[in-house]
């Protein structure tokens, strides 16, 4: 979860009090936010393309520019060092991203602590721009079909706000846009654009311009889609992105200005300055739902820190419709007010739960005692009734909530199988054993091949293991209690371990395709240690649990030729003992004897 | 949820609690509230035997095994 840092001066201004430290964390916190600290960061401003870079206290001075990658080697010549800002750092969770920004953020406090209440709407004027989309843009070999823009004048920009909106940006890449793949967002200096702008494809060497970053812009400096791709760091770092295609998206204007590569890079040409007081945003990507959430989200907060600032449309011209973005309404849902009060538990009026939502930035109105809700265009959130009644509760405060008990009672207990392992674990340490708990992931080679153990056929593998030391789920205990023996070489002897388990097997007869079964497995390692020894254990083991058992001399890779058996319960053989062979010690570099036994309780009738 | 620890003066994540989403339980066939809540013991654990580090809970150390009391 990345966290960002929100500067308390400008959540102080936007919130238009004076709060003092301690209230911005409480409201924060009981507004539901993951609030980790308000604390001094440390800012610099990169000599080359006065972009800053913030880090913690903990931190140390970067090496280089975030973005154009200058080299923070000497103070003042490559950089300066800005003052210190005390910013709240939040977790950031990612089905609120309406509240990353001190514009968001502050539009919830100020709700939440009554100072402005009820549902936020924003004007659109219209512009004369236009966005024409290539028909190649829908088609697999250049497929980012939908785009979505808006202009944005009379903004004031300063250091602060600028740095703002591209923190924005990335926090809403990561939330919403699964690391730009579903939505990637572009903010250009709207003077260096003409009226029309063209969504089209071009190939990997069918343009050039300058990347963002460069620090001229300079024939040398311009670069193809393809060199991009390959040289600059945001060209490697999403390159996959591109992979499957044949030709890439690009934004140009009519006169051949090149506004960015989506999802990839924008153009140094039209880059966004503190100077900068008009631009134009653009959200591309594989989901209109997702790219138009993205753009009310920036456009809302834009509004919010800058209220003067005014919001224009752009006609969005595909080959089969013409769409007008943004659309900044709010959408309607209903809700049954004593559902809010079941729900929540808690005595409240139709009008309490009004102006609750009022608080939490909705309108909602009485119609004919079902609870009518308009919901804000930014909110991502809300699926269905239960998420707008825990906004209810959230105005009504957590801490307010008083705890009771529930009106009637049922019993617990443990599951009869559990006590049955339990049962188990008693008798296990009466003896003298500790007890291991193993993860149930596990490999072929930590399974099988190190006990000289053939692989079963109906063990469960894992389609995408996160490592190689977990690939499949484990069908048998043995070599987990090897394992802990081999993990304690260093440890003194004679060491007893034993595990009460799960396993599982694939099963085509399950309607999960595999089943369970609960495994016993027990190991000695000791400087003297025999088979008669884990036949004392195993017989005592038996008898508490009240089962008859018979032995079978067996051969079995695992143990020493004529020192390893089968366990027969019932007629059948549903376990196995007997000494270690020393080929498999020295696979778990074990240099004492080892004597170890395994019983599946499942099919001894004990465990049903 | 969170706990005050006294003995570090600060609160302290024990985990989360709540009821459960609908698209969790309906599709299990229960359209009724299910409350449920997970709060994790490493961290509680960790200060009453005194580590400092969390994988000394899940590392198989039999040394620290025998020399831990079970009575605390």
């Amino acid at each position: 979860m990345p966290v960002v840092g929100i500067p308390v001066k400008q959540l102080r201004r936007l919130v238009g009090q004076d709060l003092s430290n301690e209230k911005v964390i409480s409201c924060c916190q009981e507004l539901g936010c993951d609030v980790e600290e308000l604390t001094l960061i440390n800012r610099v401003k990169c000599s080359s393309c006065e972009n800053i870079t913030e880090y913690t206290k903990t931190e140390s001075l970067p090496k280089s520019c975030d973005i154009c990658t200058h080299e923070f080697s000497k103070e003042n010549t490559d950089y300066t060092q800005l003052s210190q800002t005390e910013v709240l750092r939040l977790d950031l969770l990612a089905d609120r991203p309406d509240n990353f920004d001190a514009g968001g953020l502050s539009r919830s406090m100020k709700g939440y602590l009554g100072i402005e209440t009820g549902l936020v709407v924003y004007d659109i004027k219209k512009s004369d721009y236009q966005v024409i989309v290539d028909p190649s843009m829908s088609k697999p070999e250049s497929y980012r079909p939908y785009i979505t823009c808006a202009v944005v004048k009379n903004i004031n920009f300063n250091d602060e706000s600028l740095k703002n909106i591209m923190k924005l940006q990335e926090n809403l890449h990561w939330a919403l846009g699964r690391d730009r793949k579903f939505a990637s967002i572009g903010v250009y200096n709207l003077d260096k654009i003409k009226k029309t702008i063209n969504y089209r494809s071009v190939s990997e060497d069918g343009i050039k311009f300058v990347p963002l970053g460069s620090v001229k812009i300079n024939e040398e400096f311009k670069k193809t889609p393809g060199e991009i791709l390959k040289e600059h760091p945001k060209g490697m770092a999403y390159a996959h992105l591109l992979s499957a295609l044949k030709k890439y998206p690009l934004l140009v204007d009519e006169a051949g200005t090149v506004l960015s590569m989506p999802p990839i890079i924008n153009s140094e040409d039209t880059k966004v300055t503190i100077d900068s007081t008009d631009v134009f945003i653009d959200v591309t990507g594989l989901n209109s739902e997702v790219i138009n959430k993205a753009l009310n989200i920036m456009l809302s907060s834009m509004k919010e820190w800058d209220k003067d600032c005014e919001v224009y449309s752009v006609e969005v011209k595909y080959p089969d419709k013409t769409i007008v973005t943004p659309h900044l309404e709010s959408q309607e849902f209903t809700i049954d007010f004593e559902n809010c009060r079941k729900l929540i538990g808690v005595e409240m009026t139709d009008d309490d739960i009004i102006s609750y939502l009022g608080k939490m930035r909705y309108d909602a109105v009485n119609d004919n005692g079902k609870c009518k809700v308009s919901i804000p265009c930014y909110r991502n959130d809300i699926m269905h009734e239960h998420d707008i009644i825990e906004d209810v509760a959230i105005a009504y405060g957590y801490k307010n909530i008083k705890p009771g008990l529930i009106e009637s009672f049922t019993i617990g207990n443990i599951l009869p199988k559990e006590q049955k392992k339990q049962s188990i674990r008693e008798v296990m340490t009466g003896l003298g054993f500790f007890e291991v708990i193993n993860i149930m992931l596990t490999s072929q080679d930590r399974a099988y091949e190190k006990l000289g153990m053939p692989i079963p056929e109906n063990c469960a593998e894992i389609d995408n293991p996160i490592s190689i030391e977990q690939t499949i789920i484990r069908t048998e205990l043995l070599s987990g209690v090897i394992e802990t023996a081999a993990n304690n070489t260093n440890h003194e002897l004679p060491q007893k371990y034993f595990e009460v388990g799960e396993v599982v097997f694939a099963d085509p007869g399950e309607e999960e395709g595999t089943r369970e079964e609960i495994v016993f497995a027990s190991a000695v390692a000791a400087s003297k240690v025999g088979f008669a020894d884990m036949k004392a254990v195993i017989a005592a083991l038996l008898y508490e649990l009240g089962l008859d058992f018979k032995l079978k001399a067996a051969d079995l890779p695992v143990y020493l030729k004529g020192r390893g058996c089968r366990i027969l319960i019932n007629g059948a053989a549903v376990g196995h003992m007997g000494e270690v062979h020393p080929e498999v010690l020295e696979r778990y570099h074990i240099n004492n004897p080892v004597a170890a036994a395994e019983i599946n309780m499942s099919r001894t009738g004990f465990i049903s | 949820v969170f706990v005050y620890l006294e003995e570090k003066k600060d609160w302290v994540e024990m985990g989360g609690a709540g009821i459960f989403r609908k698209e969790v339980t309906v599709p299990m066939g229960c359209d009724l509230p299910v409350l449920a809540w997970g709060l994790g013991l490493e961290r509680l654990a960790m200060f009453k035997f005194n580590l400092t580090d969390i994988r000394d809970i899940y590392i198989a150390n039999i040394n620290w095994l025998r020399e831990v009391m079970s009575c605390l």
